[in-house]
């Protein structure tokens, strides 16, 4: 997957390592179900991220179902990487 | 020599109510005891559901002096047992020590666990409990059975998982058919509602955030429930001669381990367990009238389970009625087997079939009457109640209709 982002790439290098796959290998349309892992190799993976970047990745959010794909998780992430960010900064400038 | 087995005896407590007469009431009114969790602080987390017993008083139960010593689990155990051996009449009377056995579920006290840890980690008291490890010991509800109803043959735990009672109510029903025990009180106790075992099973991903629908479309995954289960299973001949009620009579019991999955289940193991149980009973597929199923409300659980049900039993599934009572008492773990076998010995004896509450979608892969959001009356004869455990241990009981 290629991108600018420096989180992203972080995000990405990360799943990699989780799932034992070339980073340079995932795309973003390769469904996460192809990644040769469990579902519970699945959960734990997102436990992982959630730890990894203190976030939070709910249950009913776009990775439910059974077709997610790796570019919808990493953005996803990269979301509530941002979001958790934004909050900070914004504690930081209102405090 | 093979003896037959009645079923003298029954005590239930669950969301559904504090024993068998509001279990089947609960049953056949569609109740659902699922709702806000109470007994836990639950602010912190996603899932605010669960399917508590409510209003239970241990100190109606108890002495004082006991209660340090029992754990929730352990008291449902108690209390469940107590109610079965008290419906059954003097089943024990007379019996030598070494032919009446207690086999109930393995459960950890996981409230005395909790509330120890919590102590020593969080508020850095300088011991625990001294009494944290006779609570928290996974054979703690059978010892305490045993004490309290005065039983000393063969008794001892069996863990299996969410499969925990079935393998031990069918170990009991194998042991008085092979003539080795006269009477078994059997069944177990589950309190798994604690903050940590509540946020550990939210970390599974496998918690309903506002129901439990087995069989629907819109199925969210399970609601923990608790509870306990018993059975008094007798040697039929004694029973007839001591002039018993005989609730039912249980004629098989089929096991299987996946040997796959710590957590997924396994479509073929699943069946053969059926099928054995359906082996073991002398009873062809066709002649089942009712499944008491293990219908978890996750999505991989009710689907496998449907087509390990289609693999069993053909095209007579059209006509067979299959129901998850868990839509009304939740996953009560390693109780779970105990209060479906009540279920289903209170379906067979009042001629009814429990409904599958919370049902809304039609799902393709789950393609059964699941009896939805109505109980109805049906002459049923024969049935089976399923257990598919985490870790691929399964364990399903036959039960048939006792005419007399």
């Amino acid at each position: 997957m290629q991108t600018d982002d420096p989180t992203v790439t972080e995000i990405v290098a990360f799943i990699a390592d989780e799932v034992g796959v070339d980073a340079t290998l995932l795309t973003r349309e390769t469904p996460v179900a192809e990644l040769g892992i469990s579902s519970l190799d699945l959960i734990e993976t997102i436990f992982k991220l959630e730890s990894r970047f203190d976030i939070e990745i709910p249950n009913d959010g776009p990775l439910n179902g059974n077709n997610v794909t790796v570019g919808a998780l990493v953005d996803h992430v990269a979301e509530l990487v941002a979001a958790s960010h934004g909050r900070t900064a914004g504690a930081a400038s209102a405090g | 020599m093979t003896a037959r087995v009645a079923i003298t005896g029954l005590g239930s407590l669950s969301a559904l109510g504090p024993d068998i007469a509001a279990h089947l009431a609960g049953l056949r009114a569609g109740t659902v005891g699922i709702g806000p969790t109470q007994g836990v602080d639950v602010t912190s987390m996603k899932t605010k559901i669960s399917a508590e017993v409510r209003g239970f008083a241990p100190e109606a139960h108890f002495e004082p002096r006991q209660l340090g010593l029992i754990d929730r689990t352990s008291q449902f155990a108690v209390v469940v047992a107590r109610q079965a051996l008290a419906d059954a009449g003097p089943a024990l009377e007379g019996v030598a020590r070494h032919r009446a056995g207690a086999i109930f579920a393995a459960s950890v006290g996981f409230h005395a666990v909790d509330d120890s840890y919590h102590k020593l980690y969080a508020e850095k008291a300088p011991r625990p409990h001294p009494f944290t490890v006779p609570r928290a010991m996974p054979s703690g509800q059978v010892s305490h059975v045993t004490m309290d109803l005065g039983i000393h043959g063969p008794s001892f735990s069996i863990a299996s998982a969410c499969s925990s009672a079935s393998h031990s109510i069918g170990t009991a029903f194998h042991m008085i058919r092979s003539g080795m025990l006269d009477v078994a009180v059997a069944g177990g106790a589950e309190s798994q509602i604690t903050f940590g075992m509540l946020k550990s099973w939210e970390a599974l991903r496998v918690l309903a955030a506002d129901g439990c629908r087995p069989f629907s479309k819109d199925r969210g995954g399970l609601v923990i429930g608790e509870g306990g289960g018993a059975v008094v299973l007798e040697n039929m001949d004694r029973a007839i001669a001591r002039g018993a009620t005989i609730h039912a009579e249980m004629i098989g019991f089929g096991m299987s381990a996946d040997g796959m999955d710590i957590t997924a289940p396994d479509l073929a193991s699943a069946a053969a367990s059926m099928r054995f149980a359906l082996e073991d009973a002398g009873v062809k597929p066709d002649a089942v009238d009712y499944v008491s199923a293990h219908g978890t409300a996750t999505m991989l659980n009710d689907k496998t389970e449907t087509a390990a049900l289609r693999q069993v039993f053909g095209d007579h599934l059209a006509k067979l009625p299959v129901s998850s009572s868990k839509s009304q008492y939740g996953h009560t773990m390693n109780a779970s087997g105990a209060l479906d076998c009540v279920t289903t010995v209170l379906a067979l004896r009042e001629g009814f079939l429990p409904p599958t509450m919370g049902y809304r979608e039609f799902d393709p892969e789950c393609d059964i009457d699941c009896v939805p959001n109505a109980a109805r009356t049906a002459p049923i004869e024969t049935a089976i109640s399923s257990s598919f455990a985490f870790g691929g241990l399964n364990a399903v009981l036959a039960l048939r209709r006792y005419n007399g």
